[in-house]
């Protein structure tokens, strides 16, 4: 059966019979004859992506890597149609060295998309196309430090069929990252001197403190929303302990944490799907008494704020902009911009808590 | 006489050192303090006066670098005395606290508990049960032997040192390469950025005890060092003396592991230097090991801290001093040739 699968996907995968064609974000061609239906992400968050290009995005994906996604979120995925999303292949891959060809093949997709992270798997990636599966090296989730943020997923619109629905998505996106950048670049002209922020991956998950680093998605929406991170200059990769007494020296005005169901058992912050907002300010209010934290001026001033690790990037952005420059931003308003996302595009939108100041009022949803 | 009044002015100088790096480490550091506004600061309790320094100075010194500073203290001390006490009971200058597969085995515990989320507690409590609990096996292991010599501690303890890396492989193996790994690596590099002063009660109370029952079993230290044969032959009851120091060193190395990571060259080191100033007198090598092993505890913990606004792990500092400090040393004790 595989053998007959494999040798009808080969042709398939032939140019000649080509009706969809895309250059993905690697630079490579990819083609399909029709609308991709089998589908493997690499990315946990793609599925969110794929639920605002279509209504019930668990009847395109085949198999799926759910790496570090919580139960809260797999079971609002699954409540869209149950018997779809249990026929998903849930794998667990925490880098590119475990993406195993074999697994992948076994699944049947008519087309495999990595992230940026997956696409060093060079190995794994021709030995599917040798198999005759056509993979696509594309970031779905918004990048906003590029100049089209939303290229990605566009591209996976046209892969699935829904090339008027990306564009849409893609406008939204666009237009909300323009109203912040454009404030900031006027901002920086005459201001020479930001306001420093602390950004804390994972907050609380261990002692003060964590910083991101350099080049991070995370770190870089802090700089687009006119922000200094005070470990910037420090810290490499993904994210690096800062010193108590770095932190206390260094004194930021604005202290933002990143949380989620993932740190809970940690004493960490705590935010995402079903999240009480009590439960999230509680959480913040314990990670800003950690020695170092709680001896600067963010925490004096009640600057202190949290987002959800996992949150959309575009709301993400807001908040740390209206955070960063309140003066500035007084007309921006996240909750209504993810209201919209949501009224808009999301095949059932997330409930819980996606963001927690010490002041929050309602629950923002 | 003379031996023992030389012993106890190296112990008065080690001991002032250690208080002038006190009072130096504790203006040491990214946040600047004054000499004058530390004075301040420490005399307040006892003058209740107000002190100089601003609330955030007062922090700095209590909160931050007190605790820290003792833990550091603690922990050198420790490690050194129960490095000196391997090398005597092996009778030999190789030895270390990681030959007994007690600090692998600690370190097991530790990365199991972040992996699994226990918190701060749990990872205290596993770090130190999985110390203790390898030296049990080390034991079991040994019991099983045709020959329950000194060759087969050591032998037992390298084979399931080597068993506990591989464990603690496979746990950073599975672990969450973006949120969990990075915690793992880093707390397995040792550190003294979390300490306080509920981690430095949990690490004084099982290193002092177990350190006091050392120098009190210094002497018989001494009586093994001779050889088992010669012990015998003095009525000590070799097997049962060893196991009793084994497990000392295990309590003050499972401590310190829970307290801050693994740490490296200290148990082998500091006994070495020590020795080139007191001889093999274990009476006074292992008092003059734990003030030599918390100065340099101390010192290196102030370049990990102060250097650069990022913790240096501390066995990365210890292995660069620690090596060729090392290599130096063991020149010098060939020369004169070791006795312990």
């Amino acid at each position: 059966m595989v053998a007959v699968w494999l040798i009808g996907m080969m042709l398939v995968a032939l140019p000649a019979s080509a009706a969809i064609e895309i250059t993905d974000q690697a630079g490579r061609t990819v083609q399909l004859a029709q609308p991709a239906q089998r589908i493997f992400f690499s990315a946990p968050g793609d599925f969110t992506i794929m639920a605002m290009l279509e209504e019930n995005p668990a009847r395109r994906i085949v198999a799926w890597n759910r790496w570090r996604l919580d139960k809260h979120t797999l079971n609002h995925w699954r409540s869209i149609d149950p018997d779809a999303f249990d026929r998903i292949n849930q794998m667990v891959i925490d880098g590119p060295q475990n993406l195993n060809a074999e697994m992948l093949i076994a699944s049947q997709p008519d087309l495999v998309v990595l992230d940026h992270y997956f696409k060093s798997a060079t190995q794994t990636i021709s030995r599917l196309e040798q198999a005759g599966i056509p993979v696509a090296i594309l970031d779905l989730e918004a990048d906003l430090r590029r100049p089209n943020p939303t290229e990605g997923l566009e591209k996976m619109a046209v892969l699935i069929g829904r090339e008027q629905r990306g564009r849409e998505v893609g406008q939204f996106i666009r237009e909300h990252v323009e109203r912040i950048t454009s404030r900031i670049a006027a901002l920086k002209k005459r201001q020479a001197t930001l306001p420093t922020v602390l950004m804390e991956p994972h907050a609380g998950s261990g002692p003060c403190c964590t910083s991101v680093g350099s080049g991070v998605l995370m770190g870089d929406l802090i700089l687009m929303a006119g922000g200094k991170l005070i470990g910037n200059d420090i810290v490499e990769g993904l994210s690096g302990q800062l010193s108590a007494e770095f932190v206390i020296s260094s004194d930021p005005e604005i202290y933002i944490g990143t949380g989620g169901r993932h740190i809970e058992s940690r004493g960490g912050l705590l935010l995402g799907p079903g999240v009480d907002l009590d439960a999230s300010r509680a959480s913040l209010e314990r990670v800003t008494q950690r020695v170092g934290v709680a001896q600067t001026r963010a925490v004096r001033n009640k600057r202190t704020y949290g987002i959800w690790h996992s949150g959309y990037p575009i709301i993400n952005l807001e908040l740390v902009a209206t955070w960063i420059h309140p003066e500035l931003f007084s007309d921006v308003d996240p909750a209504a911009t993810l209201a919209e996302l949501n009224r808009r595009f999301m095949a059932r939108p997330l409930t819980g808590t996606f963001w927690v100041t010490p002041t929050t009022e309602k629950k923002p949803r | 006489m003379r031996g023992a009044v030389s012993a106890r002015v190296i112990l008065l100088v080690l001991g002032l050192a250690w208080l002038g790096l006190l009072a130096c480490s504790l203006t040491l550091g990214r946040y600047p303090i004054s000499l004058s506004n530390l004075s301040a600061i420490l005399l307040e309790p006892v003058m209740h006066t107000a002190a100089q320094g601003n609330d955030i100075e007062k922090t700095v010194v209590w909160t931050v670098r007190m605790p820290r500073i003792l833990v550091a203290s603690l922990a050198g001390g420790g490690l050194a005395v129960a490095g000196a006490v391997l090398q005597g009971v092996f009778r030999n200058p190789l030895v270390g606290p990681h030959i007994i597969g007690v600090s692998t085995g600690a370190t097991v515990g530790g990365a199991l508990s972040i992996l699994l989320g226990w918190g701060a507690v749990g990872l205290l409590a596993s770090a130190f049960g999985s110390g203790m609990l390898s030296l049990l096996l080390v034991y079991a292991v040994t019991r099983t032997l045709p020959r329950a010599n000194t060759l087969g501690v050591v032998l037992a303890g390298v084979v399931l040192s080597g068993f506990f890396a591989a464990l603690v492989s496979l746990i950073q193996y599975v672990a969450d390469s973006e949120e969990k790994l990075p915690v793992i690596v880093y707390w397995l590099m040792g550190s003294f950025s979390t300490a306080t002063y509920a981690k430095l009660t949990l690490l004084a109370g099982p290193t002092l005890a177990a350190t006091a029952l050392m120098l009190i079993l210094a002497w018989r230290i001494n009586i093994l060092s001779l050889g088992d044969e010669e012990a015998r032959a003095l009525h000590v009851n070799t097997g049962h003396l060893r196991w009793m120091l084994l497990t000392a060193v295990a309590i003050v190395v499972s401590a310190q592991v829970a307290v801050s990571g693994s740490i490296g060259w200290v148990g082998l080191v500091i006994p070495h230097a020590a020795r080139l100033l007191t001889g093999p007198d274990h009476r006074k090598l292992l008092p003059v090991s734990f003030m030599m092993g918390a100065v340099f505890m101390v010192c290196v913990d102030n370049v990990a801290r102060s250097l650069t606004g990022s913790e240096i792990p501390l066995s990365i500092l210890t292995a660069i001093i620690g090596a060729p400090v090392f290599l130096c040393l063991l020149r010098r004790s060939q020369s004169r040739g070791w006795s312990g």
